[in-house]
């Protein structure tokens, strides 16, 4: 029996035992501890807290503790002018450039690395040469001719010319898809190198080698390319590793210097190109009726076609000998690309971003319509608009979409994108979201890491992720309910509870599963740390301040995770270990729950609350089956004394008199805390998935009311893999419901809810969903008919062996 | 000693409509949850994949948000390229169905275990033939244990159960 002054205790454990256990808890009004650590000592490596000081780069004077760059922060500069020309017969680009190279560095440099990204089309590349052996039980007939194709196509870089701006043969060592310049002087700090190169190469036909550039060759001949990574350009040289070297493989993208562009494009003349930079020979190449339209479209409220589908249509018929040169002039880029194709449609609108005029504009065949029209320079616009608010304010002249061969690519001020609708001109639900997301996706790089210029062959997430998180803000601005593929941490949890995973801080070119890790579990990782552990606007604050710390420089992953802390007075090394350095996910589990009640003391409240209960106990099997058995007393009620008649629960003048007595030793707030009804309830988690989380309980009492609890992460910091935290609360819990908005990824269910509920699985769900018929349930059926046709349920479905 | 044994197949070419496909996924997750001797599977992909696959094994252009046959496509397809295979041969592949939404394609079917069913091997190799970087992960869970398989065109069969 309960002795009458103690508390109550009633412990809960659903995983383990379904029943109650009623304990004795020796707690006096408030005395258990909010936070009481259960499993010992634990290994320090184990510590999701300690700091990451141990893996981050020490601060240097060209990047700061803070996250900042340093007083001292340089980087290169390299400018080109640049002639090339587009060989529509052969499928050939040959170009001459002049580029000259500033050391901004402190250091003396006695050659120079230049990127020739297209001798990864080459047969012996490292990367055909790498490339593991398909399967073969069944082949496609455009992987057969992939395949072979890749044998034989050769576009790799020819160099026809490499001197110095006095026309003298400058010594070069090709690695790859690296090349080596060895400088007929040391370059010192400060001083500049100008010098030439020629050369050409093949375009790959982008439907037997695909890649980021390439052309489309359609039925009727036409051609639509795109062309990128097309000219010898400098690798960057940087305060942190020296040369990015690292050889071109496919996956990872690059990083280059900024600098200034001139570049001269002569196409055939029927040629409209699209283009980084700003056209700056209108008149040359524009009619007199395209121009118009410009300026029309200078103050347009819609886009406004400078060519139109039908002009599009009859270019596609024409043949021309004849050439145009297109001269474009670009201010701070890392790189320069450029579309060209007597197919498109262009439609452009400008628009004002910071005052300035920026030139929202998309190029598309007659086959991209009509859907590249109605959507994709409004999707430009759009991007701009958000990523300039959670960025900064987008800062070139031009924002360009092109359809062609490439399924989503990124460069400065223009981007390449796949989506088309079906020959009829109708398209799916799924085609239109799909144009609309890779446009913000690609577009939306331009600040990622076209200006904040990551090192992309280094580490992916740094802007697909950071720019993948701003593609889910911008599609949910777009339009109510937007079906955004990634971002909700609903969305990676399949993915972050398998094994065999690399941690985000892995090399571009060793990640597994690159969509899932580089794109998708960064973005969701920066959506945890918006809604769930920083709040909006400290996180928004933050995020600005590193965009704008590191617009048109060169950041590394510290740079990133110190920003963030020194901006928002969180410590957050315990989730950057988390999500970016370990495989670790979020399953957080409820063990047991522990109720204590207070007792208020007062007889005539406590006894007969306990009697009740007493008395609502289950009657055993044993004094079931005893309830007629004949006993003495039956025939002898001598046997009867005092204690037959006695119950210890009853209330007695004697426990009114003492409960007077104890009452009136207490002060006004021991009896004002006494009077108080608070419960406690001591609720235990277990961290099964090992990353550490804040705990986000939804607790429901008897009464009908629910309370949202809050618990930081910060919770795990004694011991991070079970905590036992203290609710006080007014009313009788219910029920508690551990993330109950699904925000932190927690990966199983099924340990999130007390008292505990069965967590089905999806095709369990599915089953259940599949034997539903709606219109019986509607009462639409001929009843015994349809009892007797069962449907389509588990027994009548289809069986293998065909 | 060294044995070197040669394999000839038959290389089925299949014709196909060249369709814009690019995401940066690459990748397809099943879970398998092993209750008795039954596994029930549920595999999800990205619908492009799935739509690519199927015009790819059909050899025609199709939509599977609106076509009507996708259901047998699927199965068709999952059934020769989803495999348990026992040491009696391939276990029978009972199909549930498909659920196919603008973000997730999703694929449901089962298989019967033999009594003994520690031989039994699973082999992923849907989508393979998209890209050569596709990577198919397979979850068993059986209680609480869980195990986590990937595969690649390379490599695509494990034993069921480690």
């Amino acid at each position: 029996m309960i002795p009458s002054h103690k508390p109550r205790a009633v412990t809960y454990a659903p995983r383990v035992l379904r029943d109650q256990i009623c304990i004795v808890a020796g707690l006096v009004l408030i005395s258990t501890p909010a936070l009481a650590g259960s499993g010992g000592p634990y290994p320090v490596a184990a510590d999701p807290f300690r700091q990451l000081e141990e893996l981050l780069p020490t601060p240097t004077t060209t990047r700061t503790g803070s996250g900042a760059p340093g007083h001292q922060y340089w980087q290169q500069d390299v400018d080109y002018d640049i002639e090339v020309r587009l060989d529509d017969e052969k499928q050939q680009v040959q170009g001459h450039e002049r580029i000259r190279y500033e050391n901004n560095s402190p250091d003396t440099l006695s050659y120079l690395w230049l990127q020739l990204d297209a001798n990864i089309y080459s047969p012996t590349s490292d990367r055909a040469m790498a490339a593991s052996a398909p399967g073969f039980d069944r082949v496609s007939y455009r992987s057969f001719r992939r395949l072979l194709e890749g044998l034989t196509f050769d576009g790799s870089v020819k160099l026809s010319k490499v001197t110095d701006k006095r026309g003298r043969d400058l010594d070069y060592t090709v690695v790859g898809t690296m090349m080596r310049i060895d400088l007929p002087k040391d370059l010192k700090s400060g001083k500049s190198f100008v010098f030439d190169i020629d050369w050409s190469y093949a375009i790959n036909d982008s439907s037997k080698i695909p890649g980021r550039t390439g052309y489309e060759r359609f039925d009727d001949g036409t051609i639509i390319y795109e062309i990128a990574q097309w000219f010898p350009r400098l690798a960057a040289y940087e305060d942190v590793n020296g040369w990015q070297n690292k050889q071109y493989l496919g996956a990872g993208e690059f990083t280059l210097e900024f600098g200034d562009y001139d570049v001269e494009i002569t196409v055939p003349a029927d040629h409209i190109v699209a283009s980084t930079g700003a056209l700056s020979n209108p008149r040359d190449v524009l009619t007199a009726k395209q121009r118009d339209r410009l300026q029309e479209a200078e103050t347009a409220k819609a886009p406004v076609f400078i060519v139109t589908p039908d002009e599009a249509k009859e270019a596609e018929q024409g043949k021309t000998q004849s050439t145009k040169t297109w001269r474009f002039k670009a201010k701070n880029v890392r790189d320069f690309a450029f579309a060209s194709s007597k197919k498109f449609i262009w439609d452009a609108r400008q628009v004002e971003v910071a005052g300035e005029p920026v030139w929202a504009m998309s190029y598309y065949p007659n086959e991209g319509e009509p859907l590249w029209s109605k959507y994709s320079t409004k999707s430009i616009i759009h991007t701009l608009d958000v990523y300039g608010r959670y960025a900064f304010e987008y800062p070139y002249p031009a924002a360009i979409s092109v359809n062609g061969p490439v399924g989503g690519m990124e460069y400065p001020m223009i981007c390449f994108n796949g989506p088309r609708p079906e020959k009829d001109g109708t398209y799916t639900k799924r085609t239109k979201y799909g144009l609309i997301s890779v446009i913000i996706h690609e577009v939306g790089h331009n600040f990622f890491p076209m200006i904040v210029n990551s090192d992309e062959r280094q580490w992916t997430w740094m802007d697909e992720g950071l720019n993948t998180f701003l593609q889910y803000r911008t599609e949910q601005e777009w339009e109510p309910n937007y079906p955004s593929r990634r971002g909700e941490p609903s969305k990676i949890t399949d993915y972050m509870r398998s094994d065999n995973q690399v941690p985000i801080m892995t090399n571009s070119e060793s990640l597994l599963q690159f969509g899932n890790n580089a794109y998708a579990k960064t973005a969701t990782a920066l959506n945890v740390l918006r809604e769930t552990v920083m709040g909006r606007e400290l996180f928004d604050h933050a995020f600005s301040q590193y965009a704008t710390r590191w617009k048109f420089r060169r950041p590394m992953p510290a740079d990133f995770f110190r920003t963030m802390e020194d901006a928002s007075a969180i410590d957050l090394d315990w989730f950057w270990r988390g999500w970016f350095y370990t495989t670790d996910h979020v399953d957080i589990g409820i063990v047991g729950i522990t109720e204590n009640v207070l007792e208020t003391g007062d007889p005539d409240v406590d006894k007969p609350k306990l009697k009740a209960e007493r008395d609502a106990e289950p009657e055993t099997l044993s004094k079931r089956g005893d309830a007629e058995l004949p006993t003495w007393a039956d025939s002898d009620k001598d046997i009867y004394d005092f204690y037959n008649d006695y119950d210890e629960l009853d209330v007695t003048d004697t426990d009114r008199k003492r409960w007077k007595k104890r009452r009136s030793r207490l002060d006004a707030d021991e009896a004002a805390l006494r009077d108080s009804h608070k419960r406690f309830y001591s609720v235990e988690f277990e961290n099964v998935g090992g990353l550490v989380m804040p705990i986000i309980l939804d607790v429901a009492f008897e009464n009908g009311r629910h309370q949202e609890v809050r618990i930081p992460a910060e919770v795990w910091r004694k011991d991070p893999k079970r905590v036992r935290k203290l609710l006080i609360v007014d009313d009788p819990i219910v029920s508690i419901t551990l993330d109950p908005h699904l925000e932190t990824a927690d990966t199983d269910l099924s340990n999130n809810a007390w008292p505990p509920k069965v967590q089905k699985t999806r095709f369990q769900l599915y089953k259940e969903r599949k034997k539903k018929n709606p219109m019986q349930e509607a009462g639409m059926g001929d009843g015994p008919k349809m009892k007797d046709d069962p449907g389509p349920g588990e027994d009548q479905a289809s069986e293998g062996g065909r | 000693m060294n044995r070197r044994t040669f394999v000839s197949g038959a290389l089925t070419l299949v014709a196909l409509p060249a369709i814009a496909h690019a995401h940066p996924v690459h990748a397809s997750a099943a879970v398998a949850d092993v209750r008795g001797r039954r596994v029930e599977i549920t595999l999800t992909a990205t619908p492009e994949d799935l739509q690519e696959a199927l015009r790819r094994a059909s050899g025609r252009v199709l939509d599977i948000d609106t076509d009507a046959d996708i259901d047998a496509l699927a199965h068709a397809y999952v059934e020769d390229r989803f495999t348990l295979e026992g040491p009696q041969g391939p276990l029978p592949l009972t199909w549930v169905g498909c659920e196919i939404t603008d973000e997730t394609a999703r694929l449901f079917f089962e298989f019967k275990l033999p009594k003994d069913p520690s031989g039994v091997t699973v082999r992923s190799a849907v989508f393979f033939e998209l890209t050569p970087a596709h990577i198919n992960r397979v979850q068993v869970r059986r209680g609480r244990r869980s195990v986590t398989h990937r595969f690649r065109a390379t490599d695509p069969a494990a034993p069921l159960m480690r």
